[in-house]
This record gives C-alpha cells, sequence and structure tokens, in this order.
C-alpha cells in the first residue's frame, strides 16, 4: 500500500486543490478582463490518518464506477475592472450523473428539470411522470443548476459553488 | 502535503454507501467519459456580456464488477442411483458495467448439515461438469450445450448454467449430495475464448485507464473462499437419492402337526408350516416389476398348491388364507407364481410394482420331512 500522495493528472490538466487551500486559473482567456469560471470534480475517499484514526479527504475524481458521488466545484473570478452584475452560473448536469444536491448554502439556487428552458426551486417543478399524468419533480430529474448572485461581483471578488451528484 | 497519510481501498467505504444488492444494475458502462462545463451570464453597466464557459473536467468510468450466481427451481434435483448426467441448473447474471466471460467452476459440497434445501450431504456426486444453456432453452441439451465457460456476456445479460452429475449405483434412498456453482469475472473480449481472470487495480488508480473495482457479495454460505470484493459469485443446488428401498421379512407359523392337529401344533416332521414373505418399500420411490424368489428350505417339502399372492396382514405378519389363490405353473395370463418353475426348488413370487411406504405379501406351505 503506498503512502505518498501524488497529484493527480486528471484528463484536462488542471491543480489539485482543496485539499491544499490553492488554485490557479485555467479558464479561457477572455476579452478585456471579465468573469472567469474553473470547473474542477473531486470525490471523497476514506484515508487512515497518521494516528490511525479513519478520516476522509477528497480528491480528484479518478476511480468511479456506477455508485460512486463525485461533487463539482465551479469557481468564478472577476477579473475585469468593473462590477458584474445579474451574474447567473449555470451547470448542466452530466448525461450519466444524477444530481442529488448543491453543496453548502446557496441562496438564489434554481434548477431545471426540463432542459434548461425554466428555473425554479425544485419543490415548485413538474415532470410528466411514466404514466403521463404530471408529478412533483425530484433531484433525479434535475439536468441544470443554476447559481444567481444576490449582489453584484466587484472588481477582484470571487468565490465558488458546487454540487453533488451520482454516476449511474 | 502530508506524505504520512495511507491511501487505502476507498472503495469498501464507496461501495457500502452505495446500496449493495447482489441484482444492482450495471450502471454507466466503463469507459465512458463524464464531461461537464459550466457557463457564467452576466451585465456590466446594464450590457449583458457574451456568457463565459468554464473549462471542461472530465473522468472516466471505471469497471465495477459484480455478479450473481442463482440456483433455480428452489428444489433439490431427485436422482435414481447408477444414472448419469444428472442435471441441477443455475443462472449466473452479469452486473457488471461492461462485458465479461464467466469462468465456471462445478464443485462438491463438504460433507454434512446446510445443503441448499437443508439437509445433511452425504456423498458427492461423480463427474461434475459445467455447461452453459447454448440455445437458451432452460434444458440441458446433451451434443448442443457444449460450453464450458460464459462468453462475452454483456451487462445486465442472464444466461443459464447447469452442472451434471453421475450417481454411483450403491446410492441408497435418502443420500444427499450438495453441489455449488461458482463463477469468476473473466476479461472479455475475444468470442469464443476464455479471458483471464479480472484482476481489481491495486495501489493508486490510473486516471486515464479504466481501472477494476471488485463489488461481487460472498456466494453460498458452504462455499468455502467466495468472499465478497473477490470476483466471483456462488450458489448451491443438490442431489437427493429418491428410490425405492426394500426390506423383506419371512416368518412361519406351524399350521397343523399329526398328532395335535390345529391345536397348539408342533414343528414335528409330518408338521405343515406355513411362510409368509412380506417384502416392504420403505423408500420413495416406486420399486418397479418386483420378483421374490425363496428357496424352499432343506428338509421340507413344498405343498403343492398353497402359493397365496397379494396377501393381507398388519406389521410384517401375514394374515393366514387372504390374498388370490395361485397355481404353482408359471402359465397363465398375469401368472403371478410358481414353484420350481422359475427357479428350481423355490417360489417365486411376481409381485409388480409396490409404491412407496407400500408392502406385498406372499405365503406358501411346506411339511417338515
Amino acid at each position: 500500500m503506498s503512502a505518498n500522495w501524488r497529484l493527480r493528472k486528471l484528463a484536462s490538466p488542471m491543480a489539485v486543490v482543496l485539499a491544499v487551500g490553492a488554485f490557479s486559473w485555467l479558464g479561457p482567456a477572455h476579452a478585456a478582463g471579465g468573469l472567469q469560471l474553473s470547473n474542477q470534480v473531486f470525490q471523497d475517499i476514506d484515508v487512515i490518518g497518521a494516528d490511525g484514526k479513519p478520516g476522509h479527504k477528497s480528491v480528484p475524481a479518478a476511480m468511479v464506477v456506477p455508485g460512486t458521488e463525485v461533487f463539482y466545484v465551479i469557481t468564478y473570478r472577476n477579473t475585469g475592472d468593473r462590477p458584474a452584475d445579474n451574474v447567473a452560473i449555470t451547470n448542466p448536469v452530466p448525461a450519466d450523473l444524477e444530481f442529488i444536491s448543491v453543496v453548502g448554502p446557496a441562496p438564489g439556487t434554481q434548477v431545471s428539470v426540463d432542459g434548461g428552458k425554466q428555473f425554479g426551486a425544485l419543490t415548485s417543478l413538474s415532470v410528466t411522470g411514466a404514466d403521463g399524468k404530471p408529478r412533483a419533480a425530484q433531484t433525479a430529474d434535475v439536468t441544470h443548476v443554476r447559481w444567481m448572485l444576490a449582489t453584484a461581483l466587484l472588481p477582484g471578488s470571487g468565490g465558488s459553488v458546487s454540487f453533488r451528484a451520482r454516476l449511474k | 502535503m502530508k506524505t504520512n497519510f495511507l491511501y487505502i481501498k476507498c472503495l469498501a467505504a464507496m461501495l457500502l454507501t452505495v446500496a449493495v444488492q447482489q441484482a444492482q444494475a450495471a450502471g454507466t458502462t466503463q469507459g465512458t467519459v463524464i464531461s461537464n462545463t459550466a457557463t457564467v451570464d452576466y451585465t456590466v453597466g446594464g450590457v449583458n456580456q457574451p456568457d463565459v464557459s468554464s473549462n471542461t473536467t472530465t473522468f472516466l468510468v471505471d469497471r465495477r464488477i459484480n455478479l450473481t450466481v442463482a440456483e433455480v427451481g428452489g428444489v433439490a434435483t431427485n436422482v435414481t442411483p447408477g444414472l448419469i448426467d444428472q442435471v441441477t441448473t443455475f443462472t449466473v447474471t452479469n452486473s457488471t458495467n461492461g462485458t465479461q466471460d464467466f469462468r465456471l467452476v462445478a464443485s462438491n459440497d463438504p460433507s454434512g448439515p446446510n445443503t441448499a434445501f437443508a439437509r445433511t450431504d452425504n456423498f458427492n456426486a461423480q463427474v461434475l461438469r459445467a455447461f452453459v444453456d447454448s440455445n437458451g432453452n432452460g434444458t440441458y441439451d446433451s451434443g448442443v450445450d457444449t460450453a464450458t465457460f460464459i462468453d462475452e456476456l454483456g451487462a445486465d445479460q442472464t444466461v443459464t448454467v447447469f452442472i451434471l452429475g453421475n450417481i454411483a449405483a450403491a446410492r441408497v434412498n435418502g443420500d444427499v449430495a450438495g453441489v455449488t456453482l461458482r463463477a469468476f469475472a473473466a476479461d472479455a473480449g475475444t468470442a469464443a475464448a476464455l479471458g483471464a481472470d479480472a484482476t481489481q487495480t491495486a495501489g493508486a488508480d490510473t486516471p486515464g485507464v479504466v481501472d477494476t473495482v471488485f463489488g461481487d457479495t460472498a456466494g453460498a454460505a458452504n462455499t468455502t473462499g467466495d468472499a465478497a470484493r473477490d470476483g466471483s459469485h456462488s450458489d448451491d443446488d443438490e442431489y437427493d437419492v429418491v428410490t425405492a428401498a426394500l426390506t423383506v421379512t419371512k416368518s412361519q407359523t406351524v399350521i397343523s402337526d399329526p398328532f395335535n392337529g390345529t391345536t397348539n401344533p408342533k414343528a414335528i416332521p409330518g408338521a405343515v408350516v406355513e411362510y409368509c414373505i412380506d417384502i416392504n418399500n420403505t423408500g420413495a420411490s416406486q420399486a418397479d416389476v418386483v420378483v421374490m424368489t425363496d428357496a424352499v428350505p432343506a428338509n421340507t417339502t413344498y405343498q403343492a398348491g398353497t402359493i397365496r399372492v397379494a396377501a393381507a396382514g398388519a406389521g410384517t405378519a401375514c394374515t393366514s388364507g387372504s390374498g388370490a389363490a395361485e397355481d404353482d405353473d408359471a402359465a397363465g395370463v398375469g401368472d403371478a407364481g410358481d414353484f420350481n418353475v422359475t427357479t428350481a426348488g423355490a417360489v417365486t413370487v411376481r409381485g409388480g410394482n409396490i409404491a412407496a411406504a407400500a408392502r406385498y405379501k406372499a405365503l406358501f406351505r411346506v411339511t417338515i420331512n
């Protein structure tokens, strides 16, 4: 059993972040500054600490089989010189993943269950059931997640949002 | 980064957090690339700005091996001693998120209790073999179902497998042979060829390559070595020997002697002795075509015309005079007995079929020389 950690290379190169607490930007270059987005995927694993006690650790998702839970972290930053308003970050839930929840307090979060046409709180949405009748939407029906920042994002400011999903 | 953390196989915990059921569906196919991109929409100074996309992050879906072997029918296979190619039936379901081959092993269970149907195993079936039901009809077809391993079974697909065994002629009614079918996941890819046993990716994962995790459960309780997450699964079945078991009891009664007549007769020269033959089938199957031969004892002379067949009586005894009189020759329709014809010096009785838990009795008389 190896006792050393190596940074994992994912298919698209990015730095391993959360456990170390630092990250670098790799979003696409944007003309004249403005918002930039970075997107990473992680999974939780169990580890045994130096004291022999079990604990958890987040690592870049690399060993994922059906049923595995992963979580995406989308980090945003205003690299421009003017405040950004009405910031809305939208993440389509990847095919073969089943949405579980957003992570952390996220006021202004909305979901879509119809492929991104309408957004709202999950409890307010409905879908057509297998029997052709409408029923209340459930987390498994979510196709998109959207976070809407309540206030303007000042230049140089940023933050992150996150959601959990399970591989079908 | 601290290097004194041990990277243990977290997968046990990961899998335990998922509902572990034997029939868990295969899920997303191994090798699928899952991609994610986020976009942001915003305004600056009231002017809508072009949407900005994040990078695309991806990961590869790895292989989770899972399979289920299940006995079919819910009852033991009843067998008769001396028969070959007796069949017990199983299904094998591939719940891996990808196509697999499966290596099949048929084995005898050890002696002892707790067979598939709660009996006690006391013998081994001989020449155990496993064959795949190639035409999917659920029945073993000799010469057609010849494959000894499962080839290229798709995700969430099921196939039927037969175990064949021979039953030694010396087995008796009530004997039980437990058997187990164990299937080992093997790598697919080449049709009509059995791949190597699948192995679990040890140590660190490899992001660009499909890794393997074993997600199977432990198999039948009496399959030694079939643990959870070992890439195999098993189930058990049994052969129950169900046959006739005949017990013959012979008793005699002195009917008369020359001096006492029929009052307390003694077994002295000249006495008439009546023999009662009781054939008791204590088995669980009918005995067919029972023929009983009893040599007339030395120092006695058969009394002509005294054969009586299908007699009545309690326990092993016969009721004198009951049953049907039978002449001494072997002729006639359905002749049920003779003296000195079928076998020299002996009474022969043809009892026909004796059902399980039934008796057949016959009587004949001799005089003591």
